[in-house]
């Protein structure tokens, strides 16, 4: 295994985007069209190696949920909550998911930043996941 | 018997730390957010001063005021601090990437030149001063002192 072929990104991708209908972006957001809700994904911090114990390597997935602010300028709060139910019954009861070789799970202080300010138009939600690696083999 | 024991003072004392820095990134966009002195314009530059926290390179708080709602116009480019994460984050990657790190940031390129300029010392003196009279502050609420 090389730690560059690591992409904790692509593979929770490829899970969210079989459970959720939000556009799911990592790496390729385009600079404009953006639609009303999407997802962003980036990988935050290093990654650790860790052999003795809880897998190979071990790192951090930041996912971006940004929602188009209303008409009126204020915060559609009804479809940030939608999006975030979509999440609590994804790791609901701190329920771990797996996907090539990847095991994420949802961090107990998950919540980076919550507000405006990030993307013009938009409010944005920062969630922490945590990601273990144990290879794909 | 021992090593549980070590293990879990050393998650006690990681937990500390955390409330400590999150604790300190809350007040001081509390302090930024009830008084003015961020000189306001377009409120970009407010907007754009906030505070992240990093453990181990990892960004675990992210705190931002956000009151602008008109984008300040640079030589024709639209700046509303856009890139802040993809910035936020390669900065746990490099700078921040070893411990415990709470960061007092602007990402408005002026904010050097208001800094050095009409507002001389405002985020090197200033804001930097009363940054570290919070953390100090709060550390004392939590029987610990910055070394």
């Amino acid at each position: 295994m090389l730690l560059n072929e690591i992409n904790p990104t692509d593979a929770l991708k490829g899970i969210l985007e079989e459970r959720v209908t939000e556009k799911v972006y990592a790496g390729d957001k385009p600079t404009d069209k953006l639609p009303n809700e999407y997802l962003e994904l980036f990988q935050n911090g290093g990654l650790k190696t860790n052999f003795s114990k809880m897998g190979i390597v071990e790192g951090y997935v930041m996912i971006s949920i940004s929602v188009k602010l209303l008409s009126t300028g204020g915060r559609n709060t009804k479809k940030e909550n939608l999006i975030l139910k979509k999440f609590d019954d994804l790791f609901e009861n701190n329920k771990i998911i797996e996907k090539d070789g990847y095991v994420f799970q949802l961090e107990p202080r998950n919540m980076v930043y919550d507000g405006g300010g990030i993307y013009e138009g938009y409010t944005t939600k920062l969630i922490n996941l945590k990601y273990n690696y144990y290879g794909n083999s | 018997m021992g090593r549980t024991f070590e293990k879990q003072f050393d998650l006690d004392v990681a937990v500390l730390a955390e409330n400590i820095l999150y604790d300190t990134a809350d007040a001081m966009i509390r302090y930024m957010e009830s008084s003015d002195v961020i000189p306001v314009d377009t409120h970009n530059l407010k907007d754009s001063t906030g505070v992240g926290v990093y453990i181990e390179g990892t960004l675990k708080m992210f705190r931002l005021n956000s009151k602008a709602t008109v984008p300040r116009n640079i030589k024709g480019v639209n700046l509303w601090g856009r890139d802040l994460i993809v910035h936020a984050l390669y900065q746990g990657q490099t700078e921040y990437s070893q411990g415990y790190n709470i960061v007092l940031f602007s990402s408005m390129p002026y904010a050097s030149d208001q800094d050095e300029g009409r507002n001389k010392g405002f985020f090197s003196d200033i804001l930097v001063d009363q940054f570290i009279g919070l953390l100090d502050e709060i550390m004392k609420r939590y029987a610990a002192e910055r070394n």
